[in-house]
């Protein structure tokens, strides 16, 4: 018998509510964006998550960061039940699982120059490496050149400032790096670079990638799991070539001739 | 054989020595759709936005766009007066804006704002504009047009807000809809549909579509005529292309082969380097750096105009001449 391998993250039956009204009078309104949605990510694995615009798929993984309390479900990184874990540990445990987010200008400080924002996670996690050289070779991994510490994120180009965010998610060493739909606002050759990047990065750093996006056709190169969902709900979940090119249900089947 | 409805010859934007687009002819026949394609920062937006004379203050227009009002009356946008295009945008040409929703005003609901529109173009009831602003909903695929009517742009999804920005575009009743990037926001499902209704909206109605985007694809799928833009730069024309098109220029190629490979779900090839800063393009051939084809005359000279014949054009020294 294989032994069993343990999950780098596991959600279970995870649910996210939100909550509107509720003042002056007003009933309050509890909106259900996932309901009940269960995967796993298996070490040197990489999963996406796709559907359409408000599906539930950002609210995943602002439950999985611990960013928004879910209303119910389990989520473990590493064996670790992260809903119990204190602030501190929440912290120690960021080292570990990087985020990045879609609007990669808006998560840059306008204020710092792209050096400044690195430096500044290098201390954040505490990186013992020769820091000049860390960074040197990190931009170099990153197809960035130096120039680009001296400067700021409003003189970079769209798939820079990806690039930047990448670099910074990569310093504390992670072990799962979420991206939260990478490539809606680059166009086609910059997506392709992308792919292509993070493919390489996934292969030399033993990377696992849990991917949200709406595209099927960039993240199917880059991803061993498809998990489908649609209004919160799970869908169906499979290998990719299964769900691209075997899948039986018609909302896949909608996702998937929205490419051609 | 279809009328000119939109003549554009030479035309280029310069601010100080900064060239932002040059040498850009094309024609727009009436019914039809010319689609310019391009990476982000190659000058779409700013050629689309000159054609209707709102390019930024202080740039300098040069060139001639003729804008054949009513198939009949010429009017030269470059030297136009300002009261003259005012009547033109809007009524003539409609514009619908890559950000949906910042070309609301957030303080009146959605019907108003159309409202607003027909209010400035036509003199009616209010009871015919109220109607005629529901139909223009109703075409536009809100199935219930009421309840959309009284809706505030906030309350809107993607979709919607590109779908209420489409019928404010159509409401001045244009000959010419330019659309910049409007599927931008929208997921993979929605763009397609989005992409369809305007371009079934244009053949109803007979309008020249001017569909600016970056996806090559939709491009092919889309339109009648091709303008592939580069830093600034026109890399190739292709006018009435065949469905099995192949491209001349290195990276009508190169794009077409991402998109390819990203339709049949592989890894694509991706075109080496970065697009140059509008700021600082490379001498001779803007392409060549990342070109697989570059000979050292096209870091030295700027390449011209080639006719390959059938209506397509190209700027390379090199092109493909392998045709089907």
């Amino acid at each position: 018998m294989l032994p069993k391998i343990s999950p780098i993250l596991e959600v279970k039956q995870l649910v996210v509510s939100y909550h509107s009204g509720g003042g002056n009078g007003h009933l309050r309104n509890d909106t259900l964006a996932v309901r009940d949605i269960s995967f796993s990510v298996n070490p040197g694995e990489s999963l996406a998550i796709v559907g359409e615009s408000g599906s539930g798929k950002t609210s995943i993984l602002m439950a999985i960061l611990g960013f928004i309390q879910p209303a119910a479900g389990k989520i473990y990184f590493m064996g670790e039940d992260i809903r119990q874990l204190s602030s501190a540990e929440m912290i120690e445990l960021r080292h570990w699982i990087q985020p990045v987010f879609q609007d990669s200008g808006a998560s840059l400080n306008p204020r710092m120059t792209i050096g400044s924002i690195l430096y500044e996670a290098l201390r954040v996690f505490n990186v013992d490496d020769n820091r000049k050289e860390f960074i040197q070779k990190l931009l170099t991994q990153i197809g960035l050149e130096d120039g680009i510490l001296s400067r700021y994120s409003y003189q970079l180009s769209g798939g820079q400032k990806q690039r930047v965010n990448l670099a910074r998610a990569m310093i504390g060493k992670p072990k799962l790096i979420i991206l939260d739909e990478p490539f809606a606002a680059q166009d086609i050759s910059n997506q392709a670079n992308f792919v292509n990047l993070l493919l390489n990065l996934r292969r030399d750093f033993n990377l696992n990638y849990l991917i949200v996006s709406h595209n099927l056709s960039v993240i199917a190169p880059l991803v061993d799991r498809i998990l489908v969902i649609r209004s919160g709900q799970y869908v169906e979940e499979g290998p990719v070539a299964e769900i691209i090119f075997h899948t039986t249900n018609e909302y896949t089947k909608t996702l998937i001739d929205a490419v051609g | 054989m279809a009328v000119d409805i939109l003549v554009v010859k030479d035309l280029s934007l310069t601010l100080n020595d900064i060239v932002f687009f040059k040498d850009i002819s094309f024609s727009l026949k009436l019914g039809r759709t010319l689609t310019i394609i391009g990476e982000t920062g190659c000058g779409k937006s700013l050629l689309c936005k000159s054609l209707v004379g709102l390019q930024p203050p202080g740039f300098k227009l040069a060139g001639s766009i003729l804008f054949y009002r009513d198939c009949s009356q010429a009017v030269e946008v470059t030297t136009a007066t300002e009261r003259t295009m005012s009547t033109i945008r809007g009524s003539q040409i409609g514009f619908v804006f890559q950000e949906a929703t910042a070309s609301f005003n957030p303080l009146l609901s959605c019907g108003q704002q159309i409202l607003h529109v027909l209010r400035s173009q036509n003199t009616g009831s209010k009871a015919t504009l109220k109607q005629k602003t529901l139909a223009l909903l109703e075409w536009v695929g809100f199935a219930d047009a009421r309840r959309l009517y009284r809706c505030y742009p906030h309350q809107l999804s993607g979709g919607m807000a590109q779908r209420l920005s489409l019928a404010l575009a159509l409401a001045g009743g244009p000959q010419i809809l330019i659309a910049d990037e409007p599927s931008y926001a929208l997921d993979s499902v929605a763009k397609k549909e989005y992409l369809r209704l305007i371009k079934d909206l244009c053949i109803k109605n007979n309008l020249s579509l001017i569909l600016v985007t970056h996806d090559i694809q939709e491009a092919f799928s889309y339109s009648d005529d091709i303008l592939v833009l580069y830093a600034g730069c026109p890399a190739e024309i292709l006018n009435n292309p065949p469905k099995k098109v192949i491209p001349s220029h290195p990276y009508t190629q190169a794009l077409l082969d991402i998109a390819k490979a990203f339709q049949n779900f592989k890894l694509p090839q991706p075109i080496p380097g970065e697009a140059p800063a509008i700021t600082a393009p490379p001498q001779g051939c803007r392409f060549h750096p990342r070109c697989h084809r570059a000979q050292p005359i096209c870091r030295e000279s700027y390449p011209g105009k080639r006719d390959l014949g059938s209506n397509h054009f190209v700027w390379c020294f090199f092109p493909n001449v392998v045709k089907q």
